[in-house]
C-alpha cells in the first residue's frame, strides 16, 4: 500500500525539475500516510525498509520545498548561517520558487523571487513545518513569538551556550524590549549578567575553549603538575577574556589554589631534604607546614611518620637513661625501633648515640632471660593444668623471641626452644587426647565409657587438676558404679561357687572318712548278723541258762575267708572301673563280708566284698572271685 | 580501477554540500561544527543516469589546501574501512579512488544549503576533473598509489552511503535543545544508544580499529530502527594486533567525555575536545581525567547510578568495552 506513494516521491524527487504541485502532492500523501500508520488509524502491516524509505523521502520532499520557499539570501554574496533552524513564522513571505538548478545550470545570481503560486502558500499556513505533528522537535520549534524577536533569541541562546554572555545579554535585552513577557529570555539575561557580574561561572556554561583549558588545568593539579595547569588556567582566563568575562571565580580560586599547593610543595621538599640530612625535627616542621598549607593526604602522612619516628626516638632515649633493671620486653622493643629508624634515615649521630648505649646494657638482660625461661619451662613440665603449663610455655616462648630481638640466640638458647617445643607438643597431645576423650564420651556409651578412659588415661595422670580432666571424671562416675556392681557380682558368683565347691568337697571328704571309718559302722554291720542271729532269737527268750547252746550254733555261717592269689587292689565297688581303695599283698586272707546281692563287673565277673584288717587300720572293698581262694583252714 | 570524468554537463558531478547542515526531525539545520578539517563532503550525481545505489552518495574528498595534514588522515580511513567492511552499524565505503581537479578548479564556500540559491553556491558542480575509481576490494591498489598519486595533484576521495537520519548531536546538545531533555530523546533511549556505541567499539577494538573522534557529530540515530550508525575513522587508528590496553582504555575515555556526557547532559565534559574540525593531536594532548558536570536540569534527569556511572568512565576506569557495555545494561534494565 506504501509503495505506490514511496515510488511516486522517488520519481518526483528524480525528475530534473520537479514542480511544486507534485512535491506538495507528493509530501501530503506520504504524511498523511505515515501519520495514520504512526497514530494507528491505519493498521496495515508496512515492511520496516519500506517504512524507513518513506521516511528518507519525505526528508527529501521537506528539504526540497523547504529550499524552494526560503528563498533568496539577503546580500548578493550569502554568508554561511550558523544560527538555529528558522521557523516558519520567521521565514520571509517570499512565494515559492522552482530553482532547483540543472546539473548544467551555474550559480543562480540573487533575485527577486516571483509571486508563489496561491495555492502553495496556502498549503504552507496550514501546514508549514512539513505536515507531521508528530514531530517533537517541530513541535518544539512551533512559537507563537514575534519573527523578529525569536531571531534575537535565536542568537542570543547561541552566545549564552557558547558561553558569550557578552554578546547574549544585550541581545536579551532586545528581545525584552519586544517581548517584556519571554520569561526564558529573562531568565537567561539574568543569568548571563549574574556570571559576569559575581564571576561565578559554573564550568559547564564557559565558553567551549575557556572549558578545555580549564579542563586541562585541573586535571594537570590533580597529577601534581602545578606549572603546567596554571599555564592551563591562564588561557582559560585568555579564553575568557576574549569573550568579554573579566570574572571567573572558579578560576581565580583555582589560580590561588594552584599557588598555594607549589608553595606548599617547595615547603614540603624542603622537609624531605631535611630528612635526608638526619635533622628530623626541623623536617617535620616544614612538612608539617606544607599539610598545614593545602592538607594533602600525601603531606599529612608523611608529617605523621616523621613525627611518630621522632617519639619513637624520644622513647628509646627515655629507656636507656632508665635507672635500675630494665625490662627485657622494652629493651627488645626499643632495640627493634631503633634499627628500623636506623635503615630508614642511616647513620646520623643521635642514633648512634642510643645504639652505643643499648649494646652496654644488654648483655646483663640476656643471662637473666636465660634463667627465667628455664625456670618457666620447668612449671611448664611441673603444671597440673594445661592451662597452667601453656601459659608457662608461652611466657618461655615470648623470653626466646627477647632473646632473639636482643641477638642472644646461642646453642643454649635453641637446646632450650627444643626443650620447649617437645614439652609444648606433650601439652598438646594431652590436651588433644582430653578433648578425643571428651568427644567419644559425648558419642559413646556414658555408662560404660571404657574407650573415653582408655584415651584419657595419659591425660588424667599428666593434668590431675585440669577443670576438663575433673569434668571427665566425673562423667566417668556412672561408669565406675557399673564397674563395682560388675566386680560385686563377679565377687558374689565366685563366692556362691566357691562355697559350693568347698561344701561338695567338704561332703565328699566326709562322705570319704566316713568311708573311710568302716570300723565304727562295721559294728552294726556285724550287728547285721542279727539276721543271722535271729536264730538267737530263742536267746531272746530268757533262757539264759540255756545260752551257752545256742551261741555256738550260728558262729560257723558269718565268718567267711579267702586268700589273695596274687597282690590285689580293693577297690570301692566291682571292679576296675572303680577307685582304688587299698592294696592287699598275696596270699593275704581276707575276711568275706555279707553282700545283699551279687555284684559283677563289665565282664561280668563276679565280685566279693572283703575286709583286709592290719595294724591300726583296715580295708573293706570289692575284689574278684577269680583272685581269691577260698581259706580252708 | 577505472577511469570517469567528474562533469556536471556530461557524467557525474558534485552537488550540495553536506558537511555544513545536520538533519533532525523533518529539518535541516545549518551546523558550522558539521565541517571537516580534513574533507569536503558533496552529495555526488550523474548527469544523465540513476546512480546504482538506492539513493545518491556521499563524496568525501581530500581538501585541496590540506594536503599535508589529510594524507595520513585519509590513508588510515581507507585501511579501516577496508578492516571493518561487514559491520553493518558504521558507514560503508562504496568505493574510492583518486580526484583530479581540473586547472583552475574552484572549490566553493562551506555554505549550509537552507535555500535553493545557497544550495547552489555552496554545491560543487562547478568542479570538474577525472576521477580514478576503485572497487572497496582494491584498497590495496588505493594505498600503493597514494603517495605517488598524491604527489601527482589527485586527491584522495571515498564514496560513502549517505547519513539521512538524525544526528545525534542535534538531539542531544544543550545549545539545540536549549537544555530541555523533555523535548528528545528519553534517558532509556540515551542508555541504548549508548549500549549501541559500546557495541560498536567492542567490535572495532576487537579488529584492531580504534576511533577516537567521538564527537556527537559523527553519530546518527535511525528512528525507524532504533539504531545508532557512526561514521567518519579519519582520525581513528588501526593498530591491527599491536593494540595496547591504554589505547583502549583512551579511546573509552573519549568516547565518555566528548559522547557519554554528552548524551547524559547535553555537554560535553569541561575540557574534552570541542566539537568541531578536530585535529589528531587535539585529542592526543586530551586530559587523562574528567569530572562530570550537571546542570540543575541534568541533576533531574539522571538518577545517582547513572551519575555515578558517569563519574567512573570520565575517570577513565573502563578497560573495555563490553565491560562498560555490562555496566551501561543494568543501568538500562532500572529504566
Amino acid at each position: 500500500m506504501i509503495n505506490p506513494l514511496i515510488e511516486q516521491a522517488q520519481k518526483v524527487l528524480a525528475a530534473t525539475t520537479p514542480s511544486d504541485e507534485d512535491l506538495l502532492h507528493a509530501r501530503s500523501e506520504l504524511a498523511s500516510f505515515l501519520e495514520a500508520l504512526s497514530t494507528g488509524r491505519m493498521s496495515a502491516k508496512v515492511d520496516i525498509d519500506d517504512l524507513e524509505e518513506a521516511e528518507r523521502l519525505m526528508r527529501e520532499l521537506n528539504r526540497e520545498i523547504s529550499r524552494r520557499q526560503a528563498g533568496m539570501p539577503s546580500g548578493p554574496t550569502p554568508q554561511p548561517t550558523t544560527t538555529q533552524p528558522k521557523t516558519s513564522a520567521e521565514m520571509p513571505a517570499t512565494p515559492l520558487e522552482d530553482t532547483t538548478p540543472s546539473p548544467v545550470t551555474e550559480p543562480a545570481s540573487p533575485q527577486t523571487p516571483s509571486a508563489p503560486p496561491p495555492d502553495f502558500s496556502q498549503i504552507l499556513q496550514s501546514d508549514s513545518l512539513g505536515g507531521l505533528d508528530s514531530d517533537p522537535l517541530k513541535r518544539f520549534f512551533q512559537s507563537a513569538h514575534d519573527p523578529e524577536a525569536e531571531r534575537l533569541m535565536d542568537q542570543a541562546e547561541e552566545a549564552f551556550y557558547k558561553g558569550n554572555y557578552q554578546v547574549a545579554i544585550p541581545l536579551y535585552e532586545k528581545v525584552i524590549q519586544m517581548e517584556p513577557s519571554w520569561v526564558r529570555a529573562q531568565e537567561h539575561h539574568a543569568e548571563a549578567e549574574e556570571y559576569l557580574r559575581s564571576g561565578n561561572i559554573p564550568s559547564v556554561a564557559l565558553p567551549p575553549e575557556a572549558g578545555k583549558a580549564y579542563g586541562k588545568a585541573q586535571s594537570a593539579a590533580r597529577v601534581f603538575r602545578y606549572q603546567i595547569a596554571l599555564n592551563y588556567l591562564q588561557d582559560a582566563f585568555d579564553h575568557l577574556e576574549d569573550a568579554g568575562i573579566k570574572r571567573w571565580r572558579e578560576g581565580e580560586d583555582l589560580r590561588a589554589d594552584l599557588e598555594n599547593q607549589m608553595q606548599a610543595y617547595d615547603v614540603y621538599k624542603e622537609g624531605l631534604n631535611l630528612l635526608s640530612l638526619g635533622d628530623l625535627q626541623a623536617a617535620l616542621g616544614k612538612i608539617q607546614t606544607a599539610a598545614s598549607a593545602v592538607a594533602i593526604p600525601e603531606y599529612i602522612d608523611k608529617a605523621n611518620e616523621t613525627r611518630a619516628d621522632i617519639s619513637a626516638i624520644n622513647e628509646i632515649s627515655d629507656v636507656v637513661s632508665m635507672s635500675g633493671k630494665i625490662p627485657p620486653v622494652m629493651l627488645a622493643e626499643s632495640k627493634g625501633k631503633l634499627e628500623r629508624i636506623r635503615m630508614k634515615y642511616g647513620e646520623i649521630e643521635q642514633i648512634s648515640r642510643l645504639r652505643t648505649r643499648l649494646d652496654l646494657m644488654i648483655p646483663a638482660t640476656i643471662q637473666n632471660l636465660l634463667d627465667n625461661t628455664r625456670r618457666l619451662k620447668q612449671e611448664a613440665a611441673d603444671a597440673p593444668t594445661a592451662n597452667l603449663a601453656k601459659q608457662k610455655v608461652a611466657g618461655a616462648r615470648e623470653n626466646l623471641d627477647l632473646l632473639r630481638q636482643l641477638d642472644a640466640y646461642d646453642a643454649d638458647s635453641l637446646a632450650l626452644e627444643d626443650e620447649i617445643s617437645r614439652l609444648e607438643t606433650e601439652i598438646h597431645s594431652n590436651l588433644d587426647a582430653i578433648t578425643r576423650a571428651k568427644e567419644t564420651f559425648e558419642t559413646g556409651n556414658k555408662f560404660f565409657a571404657m574407650d573415653s578412659w582408655k584415651i584419657s588415661r595419659g591425660a588424667r595422670k599428666r593434668f590431675p587438676q585440669d577443670p576438663e580432666v575433673l569434668e571427665l571424671k566425673r562423667n566417668y562416675l556412672p561408669s565406675y558404679a557399673v564397674a563395682i556392681l560388675a566386680l560385686l557380682v563377679i565377687g558374689a558368683i565366685l563366692i556362691t561357687g566357691l562355697t559350693i565347691g568347698i561344701r561338695r568337697i567338704s561332703a565328699d571328704i566326709t562322705a570319704r572318712n566316713l568311708a573311710k571309718t568302716p570300723t565304727v559302722t562295721n559294728t552294726p554291720t556285724i550287728t547285721l548278723t542279727p539276721t543271722l542271729t535271729l536264730t538267737p532269737e530263742p536267746t531272746i527268750t530268757p533262757t539264759p541258762y540255756v545260752s551257752p547252746t545256742p551261741t555256738l550254733t550260728p558262729s560257723p555261717t558269718p565268718f567267711a575267708y579267702v586268700r589273695a592269689m596274687y597282690d590285689l587292689y580293693v577297690r570301692s565297688d566291682c571292679y576296675a572301673n572303680f577307685n582304688s581303695v587299698g592294696r592287699v599283698p598275696r596270699g593275704t586272707v581276707l575276711t568275706l563280708l555279707p553282700m545283699p546281692e551279687q555284684r559283677f563287673d563289665t565282664f561280668r565277673r563276679e565280685c566279693v566284698l572283703v575286709e583286709f584288717r592290719n595294724e591300726g587300720y583296715a580295708i573293706i572293698g570289692y575284689l574278684l572271685v577269680q583272685d581269691l581262694e577260698p581259706v580252708t583252714d | 580501477m577505472r577511469e570517469e570524468i567528474l562533469d556536471s554537463n556530461t557524467s557525474y558531478y558534485l552537488a550540495e554540500a553536506l558537511d555544513t547542515w545536520f538533519s533532525v526531525g523533518h529539518r535541516d539545520v545549518a551546523v558550522p561544527e558539521a565541517a571537516g578539517s580534513s574533507a569536503r563532503v558533496f552529495l555526488l550525481k550523474h548527469a544523465s543516469k540513476p546512480l546504482p545505489w538506492r539513493q545518491n552518495p556521499a563524496f568525501k574528498v581530500m581538501r585541496h589546501d590540506k594536503i599535508a595534514y589529510a594524507m595520513p588522515l585519509f590513508r588510515e580511513e581507507f585501511k579501516i574501512l577496508s578492516q571493518l567492511k561487514d559491520m553493518d552499524a558504521i558507514t560503508p565505503m562504496l568505493l574510492g579512488g583518486y580526484l583530479k581537479p581540473a586547472p583552475g578548479t574552484s572549490w566553493p564556500e562551506e555554505l549550509a544549503p537552507t535555500s535553493k540559491v545557497l544550495e547552489l553556491q555552496g554545491g560543487g558542480q562547478n568542479i570538474k576533473g577525472t576521477l580514478a575509481i576503485f572497487e572497496p576490494d582494491e584498497v590495496d591498489d588505493i594505498l600503493q598509489q597514494f603517495d605517488e598519486r598524491v604527489q601527482d595533484g589527485w586527491l584522495p576521495f571515498l564514496i560513502l552511503e549517505r547519513r539521512w537520519e538524525d544526528n545525534l548531536y542535534m538531539l542531544c546538545d544543550a545549545g539545540y535543545t536549549r537544555g530541555n531533555f523533555i523535548q528528545n530523546l528519553s534517558m532509556k533511549q540515551v542508555l541504548d544508544i549508548a549500549i549501541q556505541i559500546c557495541e560498536i567499539l567492542e567490535k572495532a577494538h576487537a579488529q584492531g580499529t580504534v576511533f577516537l573522534d567521538h564527537k556527537l557529530l559523527h553519530y546518527y540515530w535511525n528512528e525507524t530502527r532504533q539504531k545508532v550508525i557512526i561514521l567518519d575513522w579519519n582520525i581513528g587508528r588501526w593498530m591491527g594486533d599491536d593494540m595496547a590496553p591504554e589505547i583502549i582504555r583512551d579511546d573509552l575515555l573519549q568516547f565518555s567525555a566528548r559522547a557519554l556526557h554528552h548524551l547524559f547532559t547535553g555537554q560535553q565534559a569541561p575540557g574534552a575536545a570541542v566539537v568541531g574540525g578536530n585535529r589528531p593531536e587535539d585529542i592526543a594532548n586530551s586530559p587523562i581525567q574528567y569530572k562530570a558536570q550537571y546542570s540543575f536540569d541534568v541533576q533531574n534527569r539522571l538518577n545517582k547510578d547513572e551519575m555515578a556511572f558517569l563519574e567512573k568512565a570520565l575517570e577513565g576506569a573502563f578497560s573495555s568495552a563490553s565491560e562498560m557495555k555490562a555496566q551501561l545494561m543494568v543501568l538500562a534494565a532500572k529504566r
